[in-house]
């Protein structure tokens, strides 16, 4: 089946989405359709019968994007429906909707590379952006949260050491913590993914107070930082791909070594599809003597 | 003077100043100074220093962006006053491998091998391994350079090196892309592990045995 093929209908979705539930049983479901589906809302055109993920071929302008206002939200919509549908089938495990940031709904809407030059090129530009993709976000976690639903903010295009402090501070940071204010002011947690490396952002990270962070490799001092924050993660991607047993448990074990507990184990970054489901369990089985 | 205007040139490229850029290109163009020196002596230099600063996490990709623009407009005024072409250092096929769409890295890894005297066929993003074996049975390849930005593709990073490996043993495949680690690319059978674009110009030089003239 291709990725459109997925896409045709909520039931559909839903279908393949049980599927992987019960494949891999976890405790806690994160949810995620696609990085572009915000945008194509916004008016980012793609095309989906490439065989694989969706690939952008036109991008809206602001001012396309200022005068359509909040558009109906496709595929976003699709997606809340195949949830409901989970949460039926699955009533015992917590659901993680996935939402851009708006740093990251912007340059994707925009185009990333011409987003990035612009962040030194055309500041002023850049802000705009983020100020509408921002007014978007609002909308969807008051549309994601009257469903119920608890959501987890990534920030895919301000990790993995895309651009500087300076610039997360700027363009990145504010919009961020205000769209974590209307998620625990509609009831709901403060979670937040964020991939790759941190580096010296993670002095900004507590004043974020997060109730819950997912993450792929960070320093382990952070935690100290942030008391009250749940980690989620420990199984790094490496380690996944690596098809010696010995050599994932030595890097779940090294990774989680210092994690405050509780923590959420979790692969903390997409799983291969052909995974198989016993190397999850084995590395799951480490922790099953832990206090 | 004229090692002057190197310098000048390189130095613009790094304060990413494209005004000025092609204010001395032209300016080179004008006088009797070697427009493919200052290529070599001046924008080059000045990317390897952006390269090196990337590296080390002083600049960051909206810079190394705007370097490879602000580079491209000197070399494109440079350029056309070049009566000869200029000698490459070698073939690279650059490519995002299967199922994979990200094209960012690979796109900065292509500026920066070019700019480093390398000729660059890029076939893209979402690239199957069968293109990849047409590809270097058409044309005469001297490198292969893979990149993968999904931890869902790097079993297919792994597939692709091992088709290539398989058909042309002997030719130097390096890979690149943020989920990977230098572990993984030697497990999977690359000759390279580029952690970021300016250890993919390194890799390709000692890959091809290029030396880098003082």
């Amino acid at each position: 089946m291709t990725v459109a093929e997925c896409w045709q209908s909520s039931e559909r979705l839903a279908s393949i989405f049980e599927h992987a539930v019960r494949h891999y049983n976890p405790d806690l479901i994160v949810l995620h359709g696609d990085d572009y589906i915000e945008a194509e809302s916004l008016g980012v055109t793609l095309d989906w019968d490439n065989g694989g993920q969706p690939i952008p071929t036109a991008f809206p302008t602001l001012k396309q994007v200022s005068s359509q206002g909040l558009t109906g939200s496709g595929r976003i919509d699709m997606l809340l429906e195949a949830a409901k549908y989970l949460q039926q089938i699955f009533p015992s495990k917590p659901l993680f909707f996935t939402l851009r940031d708006p740093f990251s709904l912007a340059a994707l809407t925009m185009g990333l590379e011409q987003f990035l030059t612009q962040l030194i090129e055309n500041r002023q530009e850049v802000s705009d952006w983020i100020g509408l993709t921002e007014r978007h976000q609002q909308h969807l976690v008051t549309k994601i949260r009257a469903a119920d639903f608890e959501l987890i903010v990534g920030s895919p295009f301000a990790c993995c050491g895309i651009i500087n402090r300076d610039q997360f501070e700027q363009f990145v940071f504010p919009s961020l913590k205000r769209i974590l204010d209307r998620v625990s002011a509609e009831g709901g947690f403060r979670a937040f993914h964020w991939c790759g490396m941190l580096n010296d952002y993670n002095v900004l990270f507590p004043e974020l107070r997060l109730d819950l962070l997912s993450f792929e490799r960070l320093p382990d001092a952070i935690w100290s930082e942030m008391p009250g924050t749940l980690p989620m993660g420990g199984i790094s991607a490496s380690g996944l791909a690596s098809t010696d047993p010995e050599v994932t448990k030595r890097a779940l074990l090294e990774a989680t070594a210092s994690l405050p507990r509780p923590f959420i184990l979790s692969p903390s970054c997409f799983v291969p599809a052909a995974l198989k489901p016993d190397v999850l369990n084995r590395l799951f089985a480490e922790f099953d003597d832990f206090e | 003077m004229t090692t002057n205007i190197f310098d000048q040139l390189s130095a613009a490229v790094v304060a990413l100043n494209q005004a000025e850029v092609i204010r001395l290109a032209e300016r080179v163009v004008r006088s009797e100074i070697d427009p493919a020196k200052a290529i070599e002596k001046g924008i080059v230099v000045g990317m390897e220093e952006v390269g090196r600063r990337f590296a080390c996490h002083e600049f960051f990709v909206p810079e190394v962006l705007v370097a490879s623009k602000v580079a491209q407009s000197g070399i494109v005024i440079l350029q056309s006053a070049i009566k000869t072409l200029p000698i490459r250092h070698g073939t690279i096929l650059l490519a995002v491998v299967k199922g994979d769409i990200h094209d960012l890295g690979k796109n900065i890894v292509r500026v920066m091998l070019e700019t480093a005297g390398f000729n660059v066929i890029d076939l893209g993003k979402n690239v199957a391994v069968e293109r990849i074996l047409s590809e270097i049975e058409a044309k005469h390849i001297d490198l292969i350079a893979l990149s993968t930005l999904m931890t869902t593709t790097m079993p297919l990073m792994a597939d692709s090196v091992a088709t290539v490996k398989n058909n042309f043993n002997s030719l130097p495949v390096m890979v690149g892309g943020a989920p990977l680690t230098d572990e993984f690319a030697r497990s999977i059978g690359a000759d390279w592990y580029g952690e970021n674009a300016h250890a993919a110009v390194v890799g390709a030089r000692k890959l091809l045995g290029i030396s880098v003239e003082g």
